[in-house]
């Protein structure tokens, strides 16, 4: 990202209550969602010139196509993720196994399967059923244990494996909900100032992080990027600046770098 | 889906055999005449210290296909007398509302909306729950609900009526 589009929070972003993304409403209705019947995520199309192509963007009336040109300098495509609810999960576990799958980050793909393979006991620990849990665990697991580091071929069937509807990447996607709430349950020092207007932490995990029509948060993104130990990079389409795109980096590794559109998010490539 | 293919079915396996293995206390369950694993069927002991207690009462869980996504239904085939359970033997609690339906409910908490990783165990104990403690102010039969709340000298004289008939079918 180049300096000029892009600000970086403070490396611990925790330190003051999570601001909203960029809040006031956008002056025109920003883009039409992805289908919520779609695949969960699409082919690799170019950036900008895949939205460009599908949305209405009216050049005299906001910004978005001049953030879309800012944003070009730095990413050259985009991948569509379905627009269900789970968009930010669907990104976030779609982006950590492909990356995973590249040679260089076989010792973080390790790390990672450790990481998840523990996670039971985490769970267990805050209150949640481990026969079921394990039922969601072993499909992560599959998908993290087949991303073997493998040629191109290979990751075409990666992708076939993580867009099939009948495959473990739903199951997945919902364990990441789980892995949130407790990660946040279990660091209550971290998150508890920011969620007082909730009963509990456990009330906020079981009606904002846990159904899967919920979107996520910069709560839960926050907890999500901490618990695998990877960082997630966010550029706020949001037309309010035609000189500037607002970016948000979470957490800190490995990077996945997604575009946020008001109410969705989808995988963007750097050049 | 009868075929038990999708992802929700190895889920609903592995609840099965445990609630098998480790019966509970209060209800048993087994798979319904198609032995289909997204049908099954439980038999739940009416609570003690209520009107329901020494009631065994036979109901279904049907699970969609799009399970755990979506929630089950659950439908009592025992006749049952109570304010969130409509005339058909739907049960209507919250955690069982598909996503997306919260508006039609105001009063509905946030909190207890259907997750995927609810358990089955953790459902029929929402029920039984509901049996102890029924929510008048989301009523599905709304005669049982008028006669909790005015009338609970009849509403008990009726239930006990619905302990008898199941404890007669068993």
């Amino acid at each position: 990202m180049s300096e000029l589009s892009s600000s970086e929070p403070p490396s611990e972003p925790l330190s003051e209550p999570p601001s909203e993304p960029p809040s006031e409403p956008p002056s025109e209705p920003p883009s039409e969602p992805p289908s919520p019947t779609g695949p969960f995520v699409s082919d690799l199309f170019p950036f900008p010139s895949h939205l460009l192509s599908t949305q209405n963007y009216s050049t005299s009336t906001s910004h978005f196509v001049a953030q879309l040109n800012l944003l070009s300098e730095t990413y050259s495509s985009i991948r569509i993720v379905k627009g269900d609810g789970s968009c930010f999960y669907r990104s976030f576990l779609y982006g950590l196994i492909t990356i995973l799958a590249e040679p260089e980050n076989e010792s973080e793909r390790l790390r990672i399967i450790e990481y998840v393979q523990k996670s039971i006991i985490t769970l267990e620990e805050q209150g949640y059923d481990p026969l079921i849990m394990e039922g969601f665990q072993e499909e992560l697991l599959e998908l993290l244990t087949s991303t073997i580091p493998s040629s191109r071929s290979g990751s075409l069937n990666l992708h076939t494996t993580l867009t099939d509807p009948h495959g473990p990447s739903q199951m997945s996607t919902w364990y990441c909900r789980p892995l949130c709430s407790s990660y946040i349950k279990s660091h209550p020092e971290t998150f508890t100032p920011f969620l007082l207007s909730y009963p509990s932490l456990d009330s906020y995990c079981k009606s904002e992080i846990e159904p899967s029509s919920i979107e996520s948060s910069e709560i839960s993104i926050q907890a999500i990027v901490k618990a695998f130990g990877v960082k997630v990079g966010v550029e706020y389409l949001d037309g309010h600046d035609e000189e500037k795109v607002v970016r948000h980096v979470f957490g800190e590794g490995l990077e996945i770098n997604m575009l946020y559109r008001p109410g969705h998010y989808d995988l963007i490539y750097k050049k | 889906m009868s075929t038990g293919a999708g992802y929700g079915a190895e889920l609903l396996r592995r609840q099965l055999a445990d609630l098998n293995r480790n019966p509970p206390d209060t209800f048993s369950v087994g798979l319904g005449e198609d032995e289909s694993i997204y049908n099954w069927e439980l038999m739940i002991m009416g609570p003690e210290s209520t009107p329901y207690e020494g009631g065994f009462f036979r109901a279904n869980l049907k699970f969609p296909e799009s399970f755990p996504n979506m929630p089950p239904e659950m439908i009592f085939q025992s006749e049952m007398w109570h304010p969130n359970v409509y005339s058909s033997g739907k049960v209507c609690i919250s955690i069982l509302h598909p996503p997306g339906t919260d508006e039609h409910n105001p009063q509905e908490t946030a909190e207890e909306r259907w997750r995927p990783i609810i358990g089955v165990e953790q459902i029929v104990l929402s029920v039984i729950s509901m049996l102890s403690d029924p929510n008048d102010e989301s009523a599905a039969n709304l005669d049982a609900a008028v006669q909790w709340r005015d009338d609970r000298k009849g509403y008990k004289r009726k239930v006990r009526q619905t302990v008898e008939k199941s404890q007669n079918d068993m």
